[in-house]
C-alpha cells in the first residue's frame, strides 16, 4: 500500500518524538547519576582501595625507594586513577561526555566486578558485554514471554467469548494471584522448593554460563553428541526459571487479551452481525478476531521488546547472569558507562518496537491518518 | 432558591452515604468480599502493631546482635509446628524467679545441704561457692526427640544508691541434671554486680568432666564444635556421634555473692535495698508465632511492623500518583493547545523511563551517602510518584476531552460558568469512579517496588516485609532451609497486593458497566 504524504509526515513526526524521548531519557539518567554524586562516592572508594594496595606494594621490606619517592609515586598513581575514572572533571563533563559515545556504544566496562558477573575479564566493550548477557536473558525471559503469548493469544479471547464460565472465573483468579505476588518472590520460593527441599533443580543458576558456552562450542565444532548433553544441562539449569517467569507473566497476558476481546464481543456491531443471521464462525472470524488482532499484537510486541531488559530482581534471586543482573551489578558498582549503555540499548529496542507498531497503525488503520 | 439551600446536605454525609452504597455493591461480588476481608485484617493488624511495638523498633531491629534478639534461639521454627507432630524442642522462659534456698555458707561442705547436685557434679574439693549463696532451680521437659540450643541466664540488678555494686562480686555456677542422672557443670562465671553479663552454656566448663565420664576418645577441640549436642545428647562411638536424649532436665543455678561481709549482703536482700532479678531461658529450636531468623530476631515482630508501613506507604504513594495524574490529565485535556503539548511530551518521557533501574540508582546513591530510615524511604517513594502518574494522565486526558464536548458542559459555559466551576463540578466528579479504581489498583505498587529494591540489597533501614526477605536472600545458604523466613513476608506481600487487585477488579466492574456479566 503506497503511503501518502500525510502518512509519511505522521510517521516522521512520531519517529522524531521517539528519538527526542530516547535522548531525554539518556540525559536524565546521566544527570541523576552525576548530580546525586553516587558514582563519585563509589569511585572514590575504589580509588582509595587501589591506592592503598599500591602503597603497601611499595612499602614492602626491601623496596628500593625513599619515602619521598614513594609518596611522589603514590600521588602520581592517584592522579592517574582519577583521570582514568574521570574524577578530575566535574560530573556534568564526565557524564555528559558519555552520551555521544553511548549512541554508537563506544563505551567500556570500567569495573572488574561487572565483567566478572558475566564470567569475562576487562577490557570489555559495553556492546560485547551486552552481546554476552542478552542471549541468557532471551533464554529465560523472552522465551517465557513467547510461551505466554502462545498460550494467551488464543486462550484470552476464547475465555472472553465464554464469559462467566468456570474457566473464565479461574483464569481471572489466577491473573489476580500472579498479579499480586512479585515474580522474584515466586523465584525465591521455587529455589527453596525445587532447589533445596525437593532437590530436583539447581539451587544456584550461575553455572548455566559454562553449559551455554559448552553448547555453542560443541555446536560450532559439529560435535552433535556433545551439544546434546550440553543442551540437556542447559535445560536442567533453565526449566525452573522459564516456568516461573511464564507462570508469573501468563496471568497478566491472559487478562489483557481477555479485556481487549470483551470490549469487542459486547459491541453493537457484533450483535448486529449475529442478528443478520451470520454464522457464529463468521462473526468470530470477521467481526471479532480481525478487530482484536491489532491491540493484542501491540502488547505482545511491546512485551517481547521490554523483556530483553531482563528482570533485574528475578535474575538476581536466581543468580542468573543475564541483562538484569548485569544492570544491577553495573549500578551497584558505580559503572556509569555500562549503566548508560544498558539504559540506551533497552530503551532503544522498546522505542523502536513502538515506532514499528505506529508505522503499522498508520498503514493498516485509515482512521489514524489525521 | 432558599428551598434548594435547605435540601443541600453536609458534603461529608453525602460522601459517607455514597461510600456505604459502594461498600454494599462491592460486597455483592466474590472478589470484592475477599478483598474487603483481607483489607480489614490488614487494618486490624496495623492497629495491633502500632499499639504493641515500641517506637524505636526499627533501630532495635537494625542492631541484630544486641538484646532482645541475643536472648532468643537462632533459626528457631515457629512454635506451633510442634502441634503438627514435628519433633522440635520448645523454648521455655522462666522469669521472676525466687531462690529456692539461700543461706550464708562459710565451710564448703555446707553447699551439699542446699544443693546436693553440686556435690554430685564436682565433689566438695573446690572452694566455691561460699559467702551468701542462693540456689535457683527450674525444670525443662525435653519432650521430643530433639536437642535444645542453649541455656541462658539473664540478670537484672536493682539497688538503692548507697549500695556500692562494684564491691559485690557474683559467682555464678550453672548445673544441669540430665534425664540419665548425670549432673554437668555447664557454666561458671564471676563478675562484679555493676558489670553483669549474660551467662550461657560454656563448653570449657564441662568438656573434661564429660569426656571423663563417658570415656570418650575425642579431643576438647572436637567437643567445642558441637557442645549443645553433647549437653543434650548421649555420645556414641567414643564421641564421634551423638544420640538425642529427651526427658526431664533440671537447671540449677547457684549464685554466691562475695566481696563484702555475707551478713551485710543478706541484710541488703532482706530489706530490699539490693535486688537481683533472675531469668533463665532454655532455648529450644522453636520460638514464638513465626520463629526467628539467623540472629534470633523474632520474625513475628518483624512481620508485624510491616503492616502499617505497607498500608501507609501504599496509600500515600497511590494517592499522590493518582492525584497528580488526574490534575495534569484534566488540565491537558480541557485546556489543550500548548499546555497539552508540554504535558503530553512529559508523559511520553516518564512512561518510557526505565523506573526500576532509576530507583536502584537512587537507592544506591542514598546508601552510599549513609542515609537510612524514613528519609531514605521518602526519597524512594518520591521517585516512584514522579515517574508513575503518566498512565493516569493519559486516560483522564482522553476522558476530559470527551466530557468537554458534552452538551451540558457547553450549556454551563454558555450561562457563564467559570472554568474552575466546570472543571470541579462537571469534569472531575465524572472521573472519580475511574480514578478510585486506579487508586485501589496502584496501592500495592509502592510496597512491592520497595520490597524488590530491598531484595537487591538497597537498605533503607526499616524492617519492612521486603527487608526481611532481603535478609533471607543475603543469607541464602541457610535461609533457603527456613521456610518460616521466606514464606510469611512474601505471602503477606501477596495477600496485601491481592486484596487491592481484587478490590480494583470489583470497582472496575462497577464503574465500567461493559465489563459486567450479562
Amino acid at each position: 500500500m503506497p503511503l501518502d504524504r500525510r502518512s509519511l509526515r505522521v510517521i516522521a513526526f512520531r519517529g522524531l518524538t521517539l528519538t527526542i524521548i530516547l535522548f531525554i531519557i539518556l540525559v536524565l539518567t546521566a544527570v541523576i547519576m552525576g548530580a546525586t554524586g553516587y558514582d563519585t562516592v563509589i569511585l572514590n572508594a575504589v580509588i582509595h582501595e587501589q591506592v592503598r594496595a599500591f602503597r603497601e606494594e611499595l612499602s614492602k621490606p626491601g623496596s628500593p625507594y625513599t619515602p619521598e619517592e614513594r609518596e611522589k609515586m603514590v600521588r602520581e598513581y592517584r592522579e592517574q586513577l582519577l583521570s582514568v575514572y574521570g574524577l578530575d572533571k566535574p560530573w556534568y563533563l564526565r557524564t555528559m561526555s558519555l552520551i555521544p559515545k553511548v549512541l554508537v556504544l563506544d563505551l567500556h566496562v570500567t569495573h572488574d566486578e561487572v565483567a566478572g558477573v558475566l564470567g569475562l575479564r576487562r577490557p570489555l566493550g559495553a556492546g560485547d558485554a551486552i552481546a554476552v548477557a542478552l542471549p541468557r536473558t532471551i533464554l529465560m525471559i523472552t522465551l517465557a514471554y513467547v510461551l505466554s503469548a502462545i498460550i494467551a493469544v488464543p486462550l484470552g479471547p476464547y475465555i472472553a467469548y465464554k464469559r462467566g464460565s468456570v474457566l473464565d472465573k479461574s483464569v481471572i483468579t489466577y491473573a489476580a494471584i500472579t498479579n499480586a505476588f512479585p515474580v522474584w518472590w515466586i523465584a525465591m520460593l521455587s529455589v527453596f522448593l525445587f532447589g533445596f527441599y525437593l532437590g530436583i533443580a539447581p539451587s544456584s543458576y550461575r553455572p548455566i554460563v559454562a553449559h551455554i558456552s559448552r553448547f555453542s562450542d560443541s555446536l560450532l565444532s559439529l560435535n552433535f553428541s556433545g551439544a546434546l548433553t550440553a543442551l540437556r544441562d542447559v535445560l536442567y539449569f533453565s526449566y525452573i526459571p522459564i516456568l516461573v517467569v511464564t507462570f508469573a507473566v501468563l496471568g497478566g497476558w491472559l487478562y489483557s487479551a481477555r479485556a481487549v476481546a470483551i470490549r469487542v464481543v459486547s459491541e453493537d456491531y457484533v450483535m448486529a452481525a449475529r442478528a443478520k443471521g451470520l454464522s457464529e464462525g463468521t462473526v468470530v472470524r470477521k467481526y471479532i478476531i480481525r478487530v482484536i488482532a491489532g491491540p493484542i499484537l501491540t502488547f505482545v510486541i511491546l512485551g517481547l521488546a521490554g523483556s530483553i531488559g531482563g528482570f533485574i530482581i528475578t535474575e538476581t534471586v536466581f543468580d542468573w547472569p543475564g541483562m538484569g543482573l548485569l544492570y544491577y551489578v553495573s549500578i551497584s558498582a558505580g559503572d556509569s558507562p555500562m549503566v548508560l549503555a544498558l539504559v540506551y540499548v533497552t530503551t532503544l529496542v522498546y522505542l523502536v518496537a513502538r515506532f514499528i507498531l505506529e508505522v503499522l497503525y498508520v498503514i493498516l488503520d485509515p482512521r489514524v491518518k489525521l | 432558591m432558599s428551598s434548594r439551600r435547605a435540601v443541600k446536605e453536609n458534603p461529608l454525609i453525602v460522601i459517607l452515604r455514597s461510600a456505604r452504597g459502594l461498600l454494599r455493591e462491592i460486597i455483592t461480588y466474590n472478589m470484592g468480599r475477599v478483598g474487603l476481608v483481607i483489607l480489614a485484617f490488614m487494618i486490624v493488624m496495623s492497629i495491633y502493631s502500632l499499639t504493641t511495638l515500641p517506637g524505636d523498633f526499627p533501630s532495635k531491629w537494625r542492631y541484630a546482635t544486641e538484646p532482645p534478639w541475643i536472648y532468643n534461639p537462632k533459626m528457631a521454627k515457629p512454635e506451633w509446628v510442634r502441634y503438627l507432630g514435628i519433633d522440635v524442642s520448645k523454648t521455655s522462659i522462666y522469669s521472676n524467679l525466687r531462690p529456692q534456698d539461700s543461706r550464708i555458707i562459710l565451710i564448703p561442705e555446707d553447699i551439699g545441704r542446699i544443693a546436693p547436685e553440686y556435690v554430685k557434679a564436682m565433689g566438695i574439693k573446690k572452694l566455691l561457692p561460699f559467702g551468701y549463696v542462693e540456689v535457683y532451680r527450674v525444670n525443662y521437659n525435653l519432650d521430643v526427640n530433639d536437642y535444645a540450643q542453649d541455656v541462658l541466664v539473664i540478670f537484672e540488678v536493682k539497688a538503692s544508691e548507697n549500695v556500692n555494686l562494684s564491691r559485690i562480686k557474683m559467682n555464678v555456677l550453672m548445673l544441669l541434671t540430665r534425664p540419665d542422672g548425670l549432673v554437668l557443670e555447664v557454666g561458671e562465671e564471676s563478675f562484679p554486680l555493676d558489670k553483669i553479663r549474660l551467662v550461657k552454656i560454656d563448653h570449657g566448663a564441662f568438656s573434661l568432666q564429660y569426656i571423663d565420664y563417658f570415656n570418650l576418645t575425642i579431643t576438647l577441640e572436637e567437643m567445642k564444635s558441637a557442645y549443645y549436642i553433647a549437653v543434650f545428647g548421649e555420645p556414641r562411638a567414643g564421641g564421634r556421634e551423638f544420640a538425642r536424649l529427651p526427658g526431664e532436665y533440671q537447671v540449677t543455678l547457684i549464685l554466691a555473692y562475695t566481696g563484702i561481709d555475707p551478713r551485710e549482703i543478706a541484710k541488703m536482700f532482706g530489706e530490699g535495698s539490693l535486688r537481683v532479678n533472675v531469668e533463665i531461658r532454655v532455648l529450644g529450636n522453636s520460638y514464638g508465632l513465626l520463629g526467628t531468623d539467623n540472629v534470633g530476631r523474632d520474625l513475628f515482630q518483624g512481620v508485624l511492623f510491616g503492616f502499617p508501613v505497607a498500608l501507609a506507604i501504599g496509600f500515600l504513594v497511590a494517592l499522590a500518583t493518582v492525584m497528580i495524574g488526574l490534575v495534569l490529565g484534566v488540565i491537558s485535556g480541557y485546556f489543550g493547545g500548548r499546555v497539552d503539548e508540554v504535558i503530553q511530551r512529559l508523559v511520553d518521557v516518564i512512561v518510557n523511563v526505565p523506573l526500576l533501574p532509576l530507583l536502584i540508582l537512587v537507592g544506591v546513591a542514598i546508601q552510599t551517602r549513609g542515609w537510612a530510615g524514613w528519609p531514605a524511604m521518602a526519597i524512594l517513594m518520591f521517585i516512584i510518584v514522579v515517574f508513575s502518574w503518566g498512565g493516569v494522565a493519559i486516560v483522564t486526558r482522553s476522558m476530559a476531552l470527551s466530557i468537554k464536548s458534552e452538551q451540558y458542559v457547553e450549556a454551563a459555559k454558555a450561562i457563564g460558568a467559570s472554568t474552575s466551576r466546570i472543571v470541579f463540578r462537571h469534569i472531575i466528579p465524572q472521573l472519580i469512579p475511574y480514578t478510585m479504581a486506579v487508586l485501589v489498583f496502584s496501592v500495592p505498587g509502592a510496597i512491592i517496588a520497595e520490597a524488590g529494591l530491598s531484595v537487591l540489597g538497597i537498605d533503607h533501614g526499616l524492617p519492612t516485609w521486603g527487608r526481611i526477605l532481603a535478609d533471607a536472600q543475603a543469607n541464602r545458604g541457610i535461609a533457603y532451609n527456613m521456610w518460616w523466613w521466606i514464606l510469611p513476608p512474601g505471602l503477606l506481600l501477596g495477600f496485601f497486593s491481592f486484596a487491592f487487585v481484587a478490590l480494583g477488579f470489583t470497582l472496575e466492574t462497577i464503574v465500567e458497566p461493559r465489563l459486567r456479566r450479562r
